[in-house]
C-alpha cells in the first residue's frame, strides 16, 4: 500500500517536472515550443543568404509617402517603407507568404496586400518589393523577416530570414521626412524603378 | 534472477508483451502527419514514360460529388527551343533576356467525358530543378489555366459544389484527340531531362525527354 502511494507520487512528480521543462522553453508567440520554433538565419543587407528553399538578398530599403496606382497616387497618413529583394528559388517554385517588418518595440508589420508578391519561379533571379505601411517610430532599427508564411505554423521547423535594415536614428528621420511617390514593382524579371517619380505635395 | 524478480515478470507478463505494440501504435497514430504535411505536398508517386511513346495515366481523385478518376493517354512528341512567344492577340513577344523558352509538344487521347481540367506542367533538369509552366511570366501566353487541353474546349470541368454535374459547358466539348504546345521558361544552361505533368499531388506523370 505504502509502495503504491510512493509510485503515484513519483509519477505525478515526473509529470510536473516535464511540464516545468516545457513551460521554461522559449515561447515567443504563446503557441511556440522548442519543437516548433523556426531556424532563424541572420542576414546582412547586400549579401545573399541561402535558406532551405531559396536564396534571398536584401538590396536596399527605401522610403516613400505614395505609390502610383491605377487611379492616381495611393498615399498614407503614416509612412511607406519598401524593401527591394532578389530571390532565387532552389529546386521548385516557392510561395513566400511571410514578408514582415519587425519593429524595435516588438510590433510586427505585415507587407501590404495591395502590392501582393506571387510565386517565385526557379531558374531566374526574381526581384520583389514588399511594401510596409508603418508609423514613424517603427522605422529605426527595423528588421525584415522573410519566411514561407506569417504564422508560426507556416514557419514551423523551417528557415526564417532576419535582416537588420541598418536604419539608425538619422536614417529613420530621413525616411520619415520623405514625400516621394514611387512606382510599384511590376517587373520582377528586371527589377523595380528605384528613383522616385514625383512628390506628394504639402497640404 | 531472484524469486521476487521472476514473480514480478510473471505478474506483468501481458503488460510487458503489449508494451512494444502499444509504443509502435502510439508512433503510428502520429504518422498521419507524414501523409498530410509531407507525402501529399510534393510529387512522390510517378507513372513513367518515354518521349515519342503514348503513356497511359490514370488517377483517382475526389471532387465535390465524391470519388472519381481520370484516364488519358499522353505522348511527349518533343521539346524545342523557340525564340518568340506567340500571343492570342497581337504580335509575338520576344523571349526575355537571360532565359530560354522551350515549347513542349504534347499529344493527348482521352474520352471526352474525362475531366482533364486543371493540369500542371513542368520541366525538370539534370540537377533536379523543376521549372513550372506559368511560373515565370503571367503575360507571355502563360495565362491559360491549363496547358493540357485545347484552350477553348476544355471538356468537363470539375464540379465545385455538391449538386452540380460533371458536365461540359455547351460548345466546350473536347475532341477525343488533340495536341498542345505549352511554353516553359528555363535558364540557358539547364539540361532538361524530364517532362512532368500532374493534377492532384502526390501522383504525377514523368516522361523522359530531351530538347531536340
Amino acid at each position: 500500500m505504502l509502495r503504491g502511494g510512493a509510485t503515484t507520487v513519483l509519477v505525478i512528480a515526473a509529470l510536473a517536472a516535464g511540464r516545468a521543462v516545457t513551460d521554461a522553453m522559449p515561447n515567443d508567440l504563446g503557441t511556440q515550443r522548442a519543437s516548433a520554433d523556426p531556424f532563424v538565419v541572420q542576414g546582412v543587407v547586400g549579401e545573399r543568404t541561402a535558406l532551405r528553399y531559396a536564396d534571398v538578398t536584401v538590396v536596399a530599403a527605401r522610403p516613400a509617402l505614395g505609390i502610383k496606382g491605377l487611379y492616381g497616387t495611393d498615399t498614407t497618413p503614416g509612412h511607406l517603407l519598401l524593401v527591394d529583394l532578389e530571390i532565387q528559388a532552389h529546386d521548385e517554385p516557392v510561395v513566400l507568404g511571410g514578408y514582415s517588418l519587425l519593429a524595435q518595440d516588438g510590433r510586427r508589420y505585415h507587407a501590404d496586400r495591395r502590392w501582393p508578391i506571387g510565386r517565385i519561379p526557379t531558374g531566374v533571379t526574381w526581384h520583389v518589393t514588399p511594401v510596409f505601411e508603418v508609423p514613424a517610430d517603427a522605422i529605426e532599427g527595423a528588421v525584415l523577416e522573410v519566411a514561407k508564411g506569417q504564422d508560426w505554423w507556416a514557419q514551423r521547423r523551417d528557415h526564417v530570414l532576419h535582416v537588420d535594415l541598418g536604419l539608425d536614428a538619422a536614417a529613420a528621420q530621413g525616411f520619415a521626412a520623405s514625400r516621394d511617390v514611387v512606382a510599384p514593382n511590376e517587373d520582377p524579371l528586371n527589377g523595380p524603378r528605384i528613383e522616385p517619380i514625383g512628390q506628394v505635395p504639402d497640404e | 534472477m531472484s524469486e521476487t524478480q521472476r514473480e514480478w515478470l510473471r505478474r506483468n507478463r501481458f503488460g510487458l508483451l503489449a508494451l512494444p505494440l502499444v509504443a509502435a501504435l502510439a508512433v503510428a497514430a502520429n504518422g498521419i502527419r507524414l501523409d498530410d504535411d509531407w507525402w501529399n505536398t510534393g510529387l512522390r508517386s510517378s507513372t513513367s514514360g518515354t518521349q515519342g511513346e503514348f503513356v497511359r495515366y490514370q488517377q483517382g481523385y475526389t471532387d465535390a460529388l465524391g470519388r472519381t478518376s481520370r484516364t488519358l493517354k499522353v505522348r511527349v512528341d518533343g521539346i524545342r527551343e523557340v525564340t518568340e512567344i506567340p500571343q492570342e492577340y497581337g504580335d509575338p513577344i520576344a523571349v526575355p533576356s537571360g532565359m530560354k523558352a522551350l515549347e513542349v509538344g504534347l499529344s493527348f487521347e482521352a474520352d471526352p467525358e474525362q475531366s482533364i481540367y486543371g493540369c500542371q506542367l513542368a520541366l525538370r533538369d539534370s540537377r533536379g530543378v523543376r521549372y513550372e509552366f506559368a511560373a515565370t511570366l503571367a503575360n507571355l501566353r502563360q495565362n491559360d489555366p491549363s496547358p493540357c487541353h485545347p484552350l477553348e474546349q476544355p471538356g468537363p470541368k470539375p464540379p465545385v459544389f455538391a449538386g452540380q454535374d460533371r458536365e461540359t459547358v455547351p460548345g466546350e466539348e473536347r475532341p477525343p484527340t488533340w495536341t498542345a504546345s505549352p511554353i516553359v521558361f528555363v535558364p540557358p544552361d539547364a539540361q532538361i531531362t524530364q517532362v512532368l505533368m500532374w493534377w492532384e499531388k502526390p501522383e504525377f506523370l514523368r516522361v523522359k525527354a530531351s530538347v531536340s
